[in-house]
């Protein structure tokens, strides 16, 4: 059985800056000598700004890789229809962008359809509802693209 | 005499929601006005519950997976103390219970998420300890879909439960005594609320 493959992605972060120390030095300031020191202090700033900057970039791309991480591991466990998990401190939904319906603007009665053209959702549901089945010219869109939301409750 | 009065998620959640006079009307025993939303999904349910007991898997329409040892539609109910002799019985039966798993069925177009944030897995797990997990299997029997949301069920949700039934079962209990309409499930008669004789009394 293959074992899982250890983590290699490892973001360290760790910033101490004195802004308010630089801000009150440049005020002090009164000779070249002293404004040497502080020009150094205030490129040291941007260059932690560079770091935390890279390193929030490689959250951004570690998060997408966990959120892909834990739709897998969802589909596996609880079912490729899962569609929320939910434990003590956290929530995680899944929900797919784009129009909930595709509609075929030949058959589809205009009433069914935005003034944007694409489907009323709302208005589609309540015929669902009452008739049990979808309207005319309307189905599934089956071309959702899914997001991932993490939800952290503190 | 100790005094018990039953209540439930349903009716507790009602009152929690605002929903007073549905809230009462439940714990009255009076029934709902069907709807032919509610008549498809009761007739679903037991589609499902017989389906689950001959062949110990879920059905096609909840997502068709193996279970361990099903227990559909089971009547569970706890011993809750409030003190100076009222108790809550609270009462509760779990769609289904699979060893330390509960399902719960939804047939309707609302999704899992709409539901994890109720509290009625919550209140299983404090009916049965022993749970770890809840899922709802909800499907949309317009559309012919299913989705499934999970809930792990821990200590905290127990509390949590705990605190619900506390908070708004005491609320309901005050309301029943002041209105004359609470039934003691000791004796099954109506008990009048000591409180208003001694108002009388001044």
């Amino acid at each position: 059985m293959a074992k899982a493959k250890e983590p290699t992605n490892i973001v360290t972060v760790a910033a101490e800056v004195d802004l308010g120390g630089v801000l009150k030095a440049i005020a002090d300031s009164k000779t070249l000598d002293d404004n040497d020191a502080i020009f150094r202090g205030l490129s040291s700033i941007v260059e932690v700004k560079a770091q935390l900057d890279k390193a929030a970039f490689a959250l951004r791309d570690l998060e997408a890789q966990v959120k892909t991480a834990i739709n897998d591991k969802a589909k596996e466990l609880v079912g490729k229809d899962w569609q929320v998990i939910q434990g003590a401190g956290y929530k995680i939904s899944r929900s797919w962008a784009g129009s909930k319906y595709d509609y075929d603007e030949e058959v589809a009665d205009e009433k069914y359809l935005h003034l944007k053209i694409s489907a009323n959702s709302e208005v589609i549901d309540e015929y669902v509802k009452d008739n049990g089945k979808l309207p005319d010219g309307i189905e599934l869109n089956p071309n959702r693209s899914e997001q991932i939301r993490i939800t952290v409750k503190g | 005499m100790a005094t018990i009065v039953k209540l439930s998620h349903s009716i507790l959640s009602a009152w929690a929601n605002r929903q007073y006079e549905q809230a009462i009307g439940m714990y009255l025993g009076q029934p709902l006005p069907a709807t032919p939303q509610m008549e498809l999904g009761k007739l679903l349910h037991e589609k499902w519950a017989n389906y689950i007991i001959q062949t110990g898997k879920l059905p096609r329409e909840l997502g068709l997976c193996k279970l361990t040892d099903p227990v559909p539609e089971q009547k569970f109910e706890k011993l809750l103390p409030l003190g100076d002799d009222l108790y809550i019985l609270l009462r509760g039966v779990p769609d289904l219970l699979d060893g330390n798993v509960i399902h719960e069925f939804k047939a309707s177009m609302r999704n899992p998420s709409d539901f994890v944030s109720s509290m009625q897995l919550p209140y299983y797990k404090l009916l049965l300890p022993h749970l770890t997990t809840g899922y709802y299997r909800c499907y949309n029997p317009y559309t012919k879909t299913h989705s499934t949301g999970l809930q792990f069920l821990g200590e905290a949700e127990a509390e949590t439960a705990l605190e619900h039934i506390l908070t708004f079962g005491t609320e309901i209990i005050d309301y029943l005594k002041v209105n004359k309409l609470l039934i003691n499930y000791n004796k099954g008669e109506y008990v009048a609320p000591q409180s208003q004789t001694t108002d009388i009394a001044k």
